[in-house]
């Protein structure tokens, strides 16, 4: 293993009893969870019965989208305090009095941190492949999703990385970290439906345009934003044409992502130098 | 152990700011050569432990340039690890694991093959005496031992030059007492070494040579004089008096007169002021030839803590 600090987390995270107490729950949640459409179809004995894709179709939606949402709360926890409790615990100045440069560092951090949620994505597995044995959904369609939901853990995990070198205390972390992702995924996105009221009338060139405004600005980076481009590309372009390409409207998330990404890993690795000023 | 090279450590007009426009140091240089141990001493806050993390590449100087021999490593930690380890102060150790993986760790951290890596690790568990702590939390070990596996990244690096800040903290008096045989075997070796302390015996114990920095500047000991060894603690730093041990100290003072002897507590002890040796020999030869005996005869110096207090304070 050719990063130290991945291989101290990974010790550190494999001993602690928090990573199985975390797991279990995950797991209990998942599977109460994708059974949520299979029981609804027992409930119904009178109604036509389901096509066995459709419970598939069901089950992965159900799963993937619960999956995304556990994997939002846990992975910036799990790297919300990375940094911070390095600089509460004053072992910054001896980390860097070696050749490991603070970018190594972070990144040494941030894949412990990956491979904490490829790990859960993995014990996830079993229930999005239930979909594919009803049939309905393809098994790049599996691949397709779980590649989206690493790349929203991966996002969000280096978001609070970053906000981790910028905060002094871990709890500062914490509570910075909860604010951000709210305003991002909650409160955005609801003063983007807020904004609606000043859509144009009677005009479809100028309505188009602030529609796209509106998705890019306020939806399209929104970390659940992908998955249902992918996946629920009706909701976008509806049974009318739609002025937003779901396709252009992935690739933007993707890109916007990795910018954010990049930003916040720099905003980790100046926190790491700058521990050393603090007076 | 593969050896090293030696290297003396070079401070040049170091000065540093902080963020908050505080200076920390102002103007400072030093120069450490191979074998030596340096004596850093100044009060709480008066920029030791700045210029060591500013020496290990960690703090950006102003002003001034951090040189290992012919290296400059200005503010480049990575470049400045290959010639220098720094023990910082407050330790800082990771408490969720064992010493063993602290080792294991820290040898990855420097870039050690796995056969190096193997050899420096049994060298420093030997040296340190750590075999028995091994499989032991860190957490769970004293502070002593906490310091001997801190010192190990010395051995795991093998670098040429030695920064301890305040080594001897919280340590009792027989952990300290190992600890400065530890540093001394440094030396011997022929790594330069800094030492920061506030427990100022123990340090006139340790080092060759002594600074006092208050304020971020250096303070000089005399008119001419900044840097200090321990001879002129016993030589020139002498007060002026000397201790004796005589068959009847009433007598010798009657002989010599009260503004030359002082009687101490115990029984025949005076003190004998002099002007210097010369004068001092003298007396005692005086002494002597008045029929009485002197059984014990030496010159009382001054402590590295009462050279500091008056360098820091010399009104009292």
């Amino acid at each position: 293993m050719k990063n130290p600090l991945l291989w101290l987390e990974l010790r550190i995270r494999i001993r602690e009893r928090k990573l199985w107490v975390v797991s279990f729950l995950y797991l209990l949640c998942l599977l109460g969870m994708s059974f949520v459409p299979l029981l609804s179809t027992i409930d119904q004995p009178y109604a036509a019965p389901s096509q066995p894709a459709d419970i598939g179709i069901a089950i992965f939606s159900t799963s993937i989208f619960t999956l995304l949402a556990l994997l939002l709360i846990i992975s910036p926890l799990s790297s919300a305090g990375a940094i911070s409790q390095e600089r509460e615990q004053r072992t910054l100045p001896g980390l860097l009095n070696t050749p490991l440069s603070s970018a190594r560092i972070a990144f040494g951090k941030l894949l412990a941190t990956w491979v904490f949620i490829l790990w859960l994505i993995a014990l996830s597995c079993p229930f999005l492949f239930l979909g594919m044995i009803w049939c309905g959904i393809a098994w790049w369609e599996v691949l397709t999703a779980l590649g989206i939901i690493f790349a929203a853990g991966m996002l969000t995990s280096t978001v609070a990385l970053g906000l981790s070198g910028y905060f002094k205390r871990t709890i500062t972390s914490y509570l910075g970290t909860g604010t951000i992702f709210f305003l991002w995924f909650v409160v955005w996105p609801i003063i983007g439906g807020l904004t609606s009221s000043l859509e144009p009338q009677n005009d479809k060139a100028a309505q188009d345009r602030f529609l796209i405004f509106q998705f890019y600005t306020f939806w399209a980076h929104h970390p659940v934003a992908p998955l249902i481009l992918a996946f629920q590309k009706e909701l976008f372009e509806g049974s009318s044409p739609s002025p937003i390409n779901a396709t252009t409207a992935l690739f933007f998330a993707l890109f916007i992502w990795l910018v954010v990404g990049i930003i916040f890993f720099l905003i980790a690795c100046r926190g790491i130098r700058r521990a050393l000023t603090d007076k | 152990m593969s050896a090293f090279t030696p290297h003396n450590l070079s401070l040049r007009g170091i000065t540093i700011r902080y963020p908050n426009k505080a200076i920390a140091v102002s103007d400072l240089t030093l120069e450490v050569v191979p074998g030596e141990v340096f004596g850093l001493v100044g009060p709480n806050g008066a920029g030791k432990s700045s210029l060591l993390k500013c020496a290990a590449g960690l703090l950006k100087p102003t002003h001034g340039s951090v040189w290992c021999g012919d290296a400059q490593v200005t503010n480049n930690p990575r470049v400045t690890a290959a010639y220098l380890t720094l023990m910082p102060d407050p330790l800082g150790v990771y408490n969720d694991i064992t010493a063993a993986e602290y080792l294991e760790f820290f040898a990855m951290a420097f870039g050690l093959s796995q056969d190096l890596s193997r050899v420096r690790r049994q060298l420093a568990i030997d040296r340190l005496g750590l075999a028995p702590w091994l499989d032991h939390e860190v957490e769970t070990l004293s502070a002593g031992w906490q310091r001997r596996l801190a010192l190990t990244r010395v051995l795991l690096a093998n670098t040429p030059i030695v920064l301890l800040d305040e080594p001897a903290a919280g340590l009792d008096v027989s952990a300290r007492s190992d600890l400065l045989k530890i540093v001394r075997g440094f030396a011997a070796e022929g790594r330069s070494v800094v030492v920061t302390s506030h427990i100022l015996p123990e340090l006139e114990e340790l080092a060759d040579r002594f600074g006092i920095i208050q304020k971020g500047k250096w303070i000089p000991v005399s008119k001419d004089q900044i840097f200090f060894n321990r001879n002129d603690l016993t030589g020139s730093f002498q007060k002026g008096a000397w201790k004796l041990e005589c068959s009847d100290s009433a007598a010798v003072r009657a002989l010599l007169g009260e503004d030359k002897i002082q009687l101490l507590p115990g029984s025949n002890r005076v003190r004998l002021l002099a002007q210097n040796r010369e004068e001092a020999a003298e007396q005692v030869a005086r002494i002597v030839r008045a029929g009485h005996k002197v059984y014990h005869f030496e010159a009382e110096t001054l402590t590295l803590a009462e050279v500091t207090r008056e360098a820091l304070d010399p009104k009292t």
